[in-house]
């Protein structure tokens, strides 16, 4: 599903260099759970934006869903995370000016599709995510795991074939963090493919295997967490 | 895209502040700039006023005397006649006269008339003495009718002279009981104005002293303003004025050369005097000074207000985009293009502009009814109003866009970026 | 107050910190200052009182004379201008502290310098109160006596004319020949440019003072030929000179000058009087409606002020107001913008009053800037302005930014300031310290 070879990602300032990912290899394999850890500075947000074609890199190859994403145009970046690229913010990143309808609307807005398409997808996720009693809600209104309920709804309206998920927990208290966290386990048994960026161990323990990062390398391989299971990809939306 | 206001216009909601800001000044803008534009219109027109002669060639002189032998009549009247033949004589000259008649020096002499025979209604017009060359020297001809002679001028300011020299036994009303009958050519509008049919050749006018003035002749145009809204009404009686002042017609393209050599030719023939010029255009620039005047200062504020305005839109969208960086992460992130989000900001303006130019136009309409009611403004013409719209519609857009072009090369990274 | 200086040291730095949105805001708030102040000043040159010490006292007075058929053409119904043989009549009141018939006559002037050339100058023909009536300032000598006001040559000259004619000395004693007669200089005023020839309101009233004055008798002796407005109507019953003073041509100003109600009630039915008499003998046919109006109300009447100034300055108004909702937009748009670090300061203990004060000094700094900047523009415009009016009437100095202008343009500009900032200032207040620590 996601496969990185040598991937190097350098910030150039007048004075100094800074490898931010330094020869990066990374096979995630479709349905699996990974966790990337590292400490702050590690180069996991770095990672995160290479991965979900945020932003670009300066040299190794990249193959998402058998696509080579190495060298694309910003359009083309734009419509393949549109559509195969569902995205969960440590800040969920809801806009705070549109109500839980809108913001699950959004990445459906910008796939053209038919209005009654979208709404129904729309009521779908958010059915899903247990928030219909709060779709005309803004996000000011929702409490934080509430909210983040609402970023995932939006990943589900979108049926990605990859959930990029950065710090899901980081700002939510624990019991929250844990409805989070079972939420996205279910999404992942009904198949779709997580790599969730973190650094509590608590939360990688719930995934497959874990990554770690220092200094933009992966070091000590893969920690695996229970066993592979293999579930068909794709559907993700009607399996749950 | 029509599907793409739902959602913009739905976040506009939850911003009333910000957005009200950029539609009640666009409203505001339309509201003035229209108004002002319709001012100028309104003063325009009135600069564009003819006094239906050739102005342009025109020469206005006036003589003063200081040498004591000019305070005996006949010999003034002497200089006189030696004045204007040697105008005549000048090359460059088409024609000149004596006259009072100055065209464009806001004002002159008026009476109040009536048609001979009846006490009401009144009219007040214009009064102006001619000879001969009174028309040709304004470059016009009599249209219907006569035009006068020399003769008939000189032998008239006789004959009034002689009966005026002395008191007139007069009736019981003030009116002359040996009533003076002159000949008198007089401008078309008074024609409409005074007789019903429109037909005023043949027709007697008479005033207050119960003296006569029988129509010979029409002309076509004449506007010269005046107190009292009686710039159109004229009529000219045949006479040789006192007072040594002169109307010059000069051949085309030569009215400079002229102002070069006339004092010299008048002071040949006397140099006892002072000489004064001015060309008819430089009058007609003084008097229109005022609507001169306010046709620029309102131009320039039309120009300000628009610029402030355009000013405005940029700073605020600025502001705007500079707020919402991390949701156009976001969006980008989720996968807009950047042409997404390039229409986004121009849409979101394009309809805060639109409700402001609806609620503009019924503000330039109750502006206008404001300024009709409380002066001489004339109402709001819809053309202007659209023409408004269409400056307001390009003021919005163009403002925009240099700041959602900003936003539009925002990184999706942001999205990941955490505070 | 504490707070005050670390609050402009702020507001300092956050318009420095953005210079190109500063600027515009900046621009944007001077250009409506500059606007409004600029015709602020053009319409106060037409409304300043004159003679504040005395306008109250000082009336216009004007008799209606006119034809019975029809009421005079003007807006009030009543000629602006008193007829010659009312005049006399009407002079003759004791009732008056002062008074004056006048009229403006062109006279020649041969400068005893027989350099210099014989020139043509407007000369005022009024009575010997006019000079203290209209607080004119004598340089040297003063005005001419009682005896003199039935037409002996006497002159009062103007600063200029005396500079002119005898490089400004003290003239008084010489002789200057107007015309076709010597007069003797009896008194030279010191320099006297009230805004308005507000003393003779009937027509070119923008311009400077006469630089001549002499007596009223002289109209007689040397038929004086009028160089104003004359209407008149009815048939004109006498012959020459003498007709043309019988009739019913009204072309004279009058003024009176009456220290209290009483005076002024006194004067007026003193004139109902001699109206009533004049019906007696047929004139005056037209229903009583003799004004006596103070100077302030008669400019007022003879609409002082052009309309269109009185529009643009309507219309800077409305610009004024445009630039004050512009600027609400502006800070409202940077004061929101910049929400993350307000709510910073906020959990750091500012309180919300803290916080309100910061950004009303941002603002005030803001719209201080833009008053200065727009000041100074007014001031450019004001001198195009000027020169402009100086083509078309040879004043050159109507329009300036006197102190109550300057105060003007500071009161707007505090004014447009604090009403623009109140809101966006209010709305940064609101801010809570922790929602946008948290979403970011």
């Amino acid at each position: 599903m996601l496969k990185m070879t040598g991937i190097r990602k350098v910030y150039r300032t007048d004075l100094v260099e800074t490898h931010a990912l330094d020869d990066v290899t990374l096979d995630v394999k479709a349905g699996e759970f990974v966790a990337v850890m590292g400490r702050s500075g590690s180069g996991k947000t770095t990672f995160l934006n290479v991965a979900g074609l945020l932003d670009t890199f300066d040299g190794g190859t990249y193959t998402l869903d058998g696509m080579d994403v190495s060298r694309l145009s910003d359009a083309t970046m734009s419509r393949t995370r549109n559509e195969k690229i569902g995205f969960i913010f440590q800040s969920f990143n809801l806009i705070p000016d549109l109500d839980v309808f809108d913001n699950v609307d959004l990445p459906l807005r910008y796939r053209r599709m038919t209005a009654k398409e979208r709404k129904e997808r729309i009521l779908s996720a958010v059915e899903k995510v247990g928030l219909s009693s709060r779709l005309h809600h803004l996000p000011s209104q929702l409490s934080g795991g509430q909210q983040q309920r609402v970023a995932i709804a939006r990943v589900l309206a979108g049926d990605p074939r990859l959930i990029l998920a950065d710090e899901p927990t980081g700002n939510l208290d624990t019991l929250m963090a844990r409805e989070v966290m079972e939420l996205l386990l279910k999404i992942n048994e009904q198949g779709a493919t997580i790599v969730m960026v973190t650094h509590t161990p608590e939360c990688a323990a719930r995934a497959q295997r874990a990554i770690h990062l220092l200094d933009g390398r992966v070091v000590d391989g893969d920690s695996h967490f229970g066993h592979l299971r293999s579930v068909p990809t794709g559907a993700l939306a009607a399996a749950i | 895209m029509a599907s793409d206001f739902g959602p913009i216009l739905r976040a506009l909601s939850r911003n009333k502040a910000r957005a009200s800001i950029i539609v009640l000044e666009v409203a505001l803008t339309l509201a003035i700039v229209v108004n002002c534009v319709s001012l100028i219109k309104d003063a325009r027109l009135e600069l564009a006023k003819q006094s239906g002669f050739l102005d342009e060639d025109l020469i206005s002189v006036r003589v003063r005397a200081f040498d004591p032998a000019f305070n005996e009549q006949p010999f003034t009247d002497s200089v006189i006649a030696k004045d204007v033949e040697a105008l005549r004589a000048l090359p460059g000259v088409a024609a000149a006269t004596q006259t009072r008649f100055r065209p464009w020096q806001g004002g002159g002499s008026s009476n109040e008339v009536w048609i001979a025979g009846t006490k009401s209604p009144t009219f007040r017009i214009q009064t102006y003495a001619a000879d001969g060359q009174t028309f040709k020297s304004l470059g016009i001809t009599v249209a219907e009718g006569r035009d006068f002679t020399d003769d008939e001028a000189v032998s008239e300011r006789d004959r009034v002279r002689a009966v005026t020299s002395q008191n007139r036994p007069r009736s019981a009303d003030g009116r002359a009981t040996t009533p003076i009958v002159q000949e008198i050519v007089v401008s078309r509008a008074f024609a409409k104005l005074a007789f019903a049919d429109g037909v005023a050749l043949g027709k007697s006018l008479e005033d207050s002293d119960g003296d006569q003035y029988a129509i010979v002749g029409v002309i076509d145009r004449f506007y010269n303003p005046y107190a009292w809204n009686i710039g159109e009404y004229v009529m000219f009686y045949a006479t040789r004025s006192t007072g040594m002042q002169y109307l010059v017609r000069a051949e085309k393209g030569q009215r400079e050369t002229l102002l070069k050599s006339l004092d010299k030719a008048l002071l040949t023939v006397n140099p006892g005097r002072v000489v004064k010029m001015d060309t008819i255009q430089d009058l007609k620039l003084k008097n229109q000074g005022e609507q001169l005047f306010v046709v620029k200062m309102l131009g320039g504020v039309i120009f300000l207000l628009v610029f402030v305005t355009a000013l405005g839109i940029v700073g605020i969208t600025s502001f705007s985009v500079a707020e919402r960086t991390r949701h156009i992460g976001t969006r980008r992130a989720l996968g807009a293009q950047k042409t997404d989000i390039l229409r986004y900001f121009l849409t979101e303006n394009w309809l805060l502009t639109s409700f402001g130019i609806v609620i503009g136009s019924g503000l330039a309409f109750f502006l206008n009814a404001a300024l009709v009611s409380s002066s001489t403004a004339s109402r709001l013409a819809p053309v202007l109003l659209l023409v408004g719209m269409g400056i307001m519609w390009v003021t919005g857009i163009l403002s925009a866009l240099a700041p959602a072009l900003r936003g539009m090369r925002i990184e999706p990274a942001i999205a990941t970026r955490n505070v | 107050m504490a707070l005050l200086g670390y609050d402009l040291f702020l507001a300092r730095k956050s318009l420095r910190r953005n210079p190109g949105l500063t600027l515009l805001v900046v621009v944007g708030i001077a250009l409506g200052i500059a606007v409004s102040t600029t015709f602020a000043a053009v319409r106060h040159a037409f409304q300043t009182d004159p003679i504040p010490e005395k306008s109250s006292m000082l009336h216009s007075v004007r008799l209606d004379s006119w034809d019975p058929a029809a009421p005079h053409p003007d807006r009030v119904g009543v000629p602006p201008q008193v007829t010659y043989r009312d005049m006399v009549e009407i002079m003759k009141s004791k009732i008056p502290v002062r008074q004056s018939g006048m009229f403006k006559t062109n006279l020649y002037v041969f400068p005893a310098d027989k350099a210099q050339n014989p020139f043509e100058e407007m000369a005022r023909v009024c009575y010997r109160d006019f000079f203290a009536m209209f607080g004119a300032p004598f340089a040297y000598g003063g005005t001419w006596d009682e005896k003199a006001d039935g037409g002996e040559p006497v002159v009062v000259l103007s600063e200029p004319m005396n500079q002119k004619l005898f490089g400004g000395v003290n003239s008084v004693g010489k002789t200057v020949r107007l015309r076709d007669r010597d007069f003797k200089v009896v008194g030279v005023l010191a320099k006297w440019m009230p805004n308005l020839r507000f003393y003779d309101l009937t027509q070119n009233y923008i311009g400077e003072p006469e630089n001549l004055y002499i007596p009223f008798g002289l109209l007689r002796p040397m038929e004086l030929q009028l160089a104003g407005n004359n209407d008149g109507w009815g048939p004109n019953t006498g012959t020459g000179f003498e007709g043309y003073l019988a009739s019913e041509s009204t072309w004279i100003q009058m003024w009176v000058e009456l220290p209290n109600a009483q005076a002024v009630a006194a004067y007026k039915s003193f004139l109902d009087a001699y109206a009533t008499e004049q019906k007696k003998i047929g004139r005056f046919q037209r229903p009583l409606n003799n004004k006596v109006t103070p100077l302030l109300e008669y400019m007022a009447d003879r609409e002082v002020t052009p309309r269109a100034v009185k529009s643009l300055f309507a219309v800077s108004l409305l610009f004024l107001a445009v630039c004050a909702v512009n600027l609400i937009g502006l800070l409202l748009g940077k004061f929101l913008a910049r929400s993350g670090e307000t709510s910073v300061r906020r959990a750091l203990g500012a309180s919300r009053k803290d916080v309100f004060l910061q950004h009303l000094v941002e603002c005030q700094l803001v719209s201080a800037v833009g008053g200065v900047v727009g000041v100074l523009l007014a001031l450019g415009a004001l001198s195009g302005i000027n020169a402009w009016l100086k083509s078309q009437t040879g004043r050159g100095d109507l329009f300036a930014l006197d102190l109550p202008m300057l105060l003007v343009a500071l009161a707007l500009t505090a004014g447009a300031g604090l009403v623009s900032g109140l809101y966006p200032a209010w709305r940064a207040c609101q801010l809570a310290p922790a929602v946008h620590l948290r979403i970011g």
